[in-house]
């Protein structure tokens, strides 16, 4: 028995005296769980108050989600309705009030139902990044049909993540593989790695940061898919691993990469940008519609700043539409999320730590495999002002 | 790699970064809801119930830098819900009704020993506990407790406060009746 006065003293040296390591079944039955667990990726994903807002903020971040769903809600079921009626002319509809800038519609070319200048679309095998990204006559790509295996590639730059959606039930493991040579033609390739190992290699770009791996049920086909993106030239390695639970013959595999076929869980089109205060960003596009042929970040400051939350929509040509918002520097990974018609586009913005907020604009250019003009075009940011 | 970059790839679903950020925080985790329950095995369901949440949660959690925060708040409830769970399946000793809470930290200068601690820190609320073992284990400043519980700095400042009272007043109340006989949760 000690003499302590001091209640506050000896409840600190007390407390101190308790064991200090944690036992490892919590951690294992943790570690399993995020195992058995994968994340998605999509706009869906990060939607949701932020756990440690503030309780002034936490009321705003709430009502967020909610709205940002009800718009792509309500834009799935419009898009439904225009789908049933796909014979009847497309309605013309107002721009949302947020959009700020609405060209007069004399000015715009008509609306056909038709695509009379739609790109080729083809799957084809790629054998340098620079390449234009080419996009499929494939429907737009869903969720995946069973949970994906996210793997983290250890590249140079920007993280990217591969999410490995195995239909043949077989794979036990799949990591990040080592670089390849940027300069190969032979990409994507598949290479032995072991009895039950792959390799898996292509080459993509700096701004392209998410991809689908899927695996066929047969395991003689795989298909990457990857966002559109025009970046650098310089290639960007991407190599992934895979482990069966039986023998597989890497000879026998045929890998194809397919870009911008994105549209729910995985982006159609990315663009690396920069800001009115110059800070760098990664815009993604997700266009199920399969309407978008390219999105290009362009300088912010030539159309004009247009304010913190606000919408600002400029006819560029018959098919390219110009779209500047006014976020904050924090968010540094905007989303636009389309709708099936095409017509309706959300601008997901992260109301990232208040304390970091510093406005700025940025600006994309869409454009669009055939006319489309501003007027048509409803664009929401529910996150005015976070 | 840098707590901040760990929490960056676990929350895009970095699967060894996870891992990572699991050890990394598992014992001082572990160590903060062991002292709030009293108990290996309701420290261990409190750990791994948090550490779940953790990976379900983490894509919404906006700023990397308030990991730390965020999970001292996730263990701090995990832990009272836990000590809340078994004192309604055990026999517990509370503080009698005539406690007196209003003594002055002056007036209470009395021989404590591990043994008294033990049996008064007990007897108090969970949440009385989880703002002491805060406050005296884990070095928290008030507002960083009011942070970390997601409540006004005042308030923490008094709850604070009264469960130091409360302790005071448990232990004074323990050593009234004679020590080492209850039936403690």
């Amino acid at each position: 028995m000690s003499n302590l006065d001091d209640l506050d003293r000896a409840l600190a040296d007390w407390l101190a005296e308790g064991p200090s390591t944690a036992p490892e079944a919590p951690l294992i039955a943790a570690m399993g769980h995020a195992r058995t667990t994968p994340r998605r990726f999509g706009p869906v994903a990060r939607l949701g108050p932020d756990p440690m807002a503030s309780r002034r903020a936490s009321g705003v971040v709430r009502l967020v989600p909610l709205f940002a769903v009800g718009i792509l809600v309500t834009g799935a079921v419009t898009a439904a309705v225009i789908g049933s009626r796909s014979s009847e002319p497309l309605p013309i509809a107002s721009p949302t009030p947020s959009s700020s800038a609405s060209p007069s519609p004399s000015e715009s070319p008509p609306i056909s139902s038709s695509s009379p200048e739609e790109t080729p679309r083809e799957s084809v095998p790629v054998s340098t990044p620079s390449a234009l990204p080419r996009i499929t006559d494939l429907p737009a790509l869903g969720a995946p049909a069973v949970p994906p295996v996210r793997v983290v590639l250890a590249a140079c730059c920007n993280e990217p993540v591969v999410d490995v959606v195995d239909l043949s039930g077989q794979l036990v493991r799949a990591t990040s593989g080592p670089a390849v040579d940027a300069t190969a033609t032979d990409l994507p390739r598949v290479v032995d790695g072991g009895p039950r190992t792959i390799r898996l290699a292509w080459i993509g770009s700096p701004c392209d940061r998410f991809h689908r791996v899927t695996i066929e049920r047969a395991i003689t086909t795989i298909t990457i898919d990857s966002p559109g993106c025009f970046g650098d030239a310089i290639g960007a390695p991407r190599s992934v691993v895979l482990t069966f639970g039986k023998d597989v013959d890497a000879s026998r595999i045929e890998a194809s990469i397919v870009y911008a076929r994105g549209g729910v869980d995985l982006p159609s089109w990315t663009a690396d940008g920069g800001d009115s205060a110059s800070k760098p960003y990664h815009v993604a596009v997700f266009d199920p519609s399969q309407t978008v042929e390219s999105v290009e970040a362009v300088d912010p400051s030539e159309g004009g700043d247009p304010g913190t939350g606000q919408v600002d929509v400029a006819q560029v040509d018959a098919t390219t539409v110009r779209i500047a918002w006014g976020s904050f520097a924090c968010d540094v990974e905007p989303m636009i999320v389309g709708n099936a018609s095409g017509l309706d586009w959300t601008i997901v913005t992260d109301p990232c730590d208040p304390s970091k907020r510093e406005p700025v604009s940025r600006a994309v250019q869409i454009r669009f495999t055939g006319p489309r003009a501003v007027g048509d075009l409803r664009i929401g940011m529910p996150i005015p002002g976070g | 790699m840098e707590p901040r970059e760990l929490v960056q790839r676990a929350a895009r679903g970095d699967h060894e970064a996870f891992d990572a950020l699991v050890k990394l925080a598992s014992n001082r985790l572990y160590a903060i809801a062991y002292r709030i329950v009293r108990d290996q095995h309701l420290a261990e369901d409190a750990l791994q119930q948090t550490l779940i949440t953790v990976w379900n949660e983490l894509p919404r959690l906006r700023d990397p830098d308030r990991f730390d925060a965020w999970t001292y708040r996730l263990i701090a409830r995990a832990a009272i819900a836990e000590a809340r769970r078994a004192r309604r399946n055990d026999t517990v000793d509370l503080l009698p009704d005539d406690a007196d809470l209003s003594r002055s930290p002056d007036a209470y200068r009395a021989v404590i020993d591990r043994d008294e601690l033990d049996r008064g820190f007990r007897r108090i609320s969970p949440e009385q506990r989880a703002v002491l073992v805060l406050q005296h284990f884990g070095g928290l400043s008030q507002a960083e407790i009011a942070d970390v519980l997601g409540i006004p700095i005042g308030t923490a400042g008094s709850r604070i406060h009264y469960a130091a009272r409360a302790l005071r007043a448990a232990i004074e109340a323990d050593s009234r009746q004679g020590t080492g006989q209850e039936s403690i949760a």
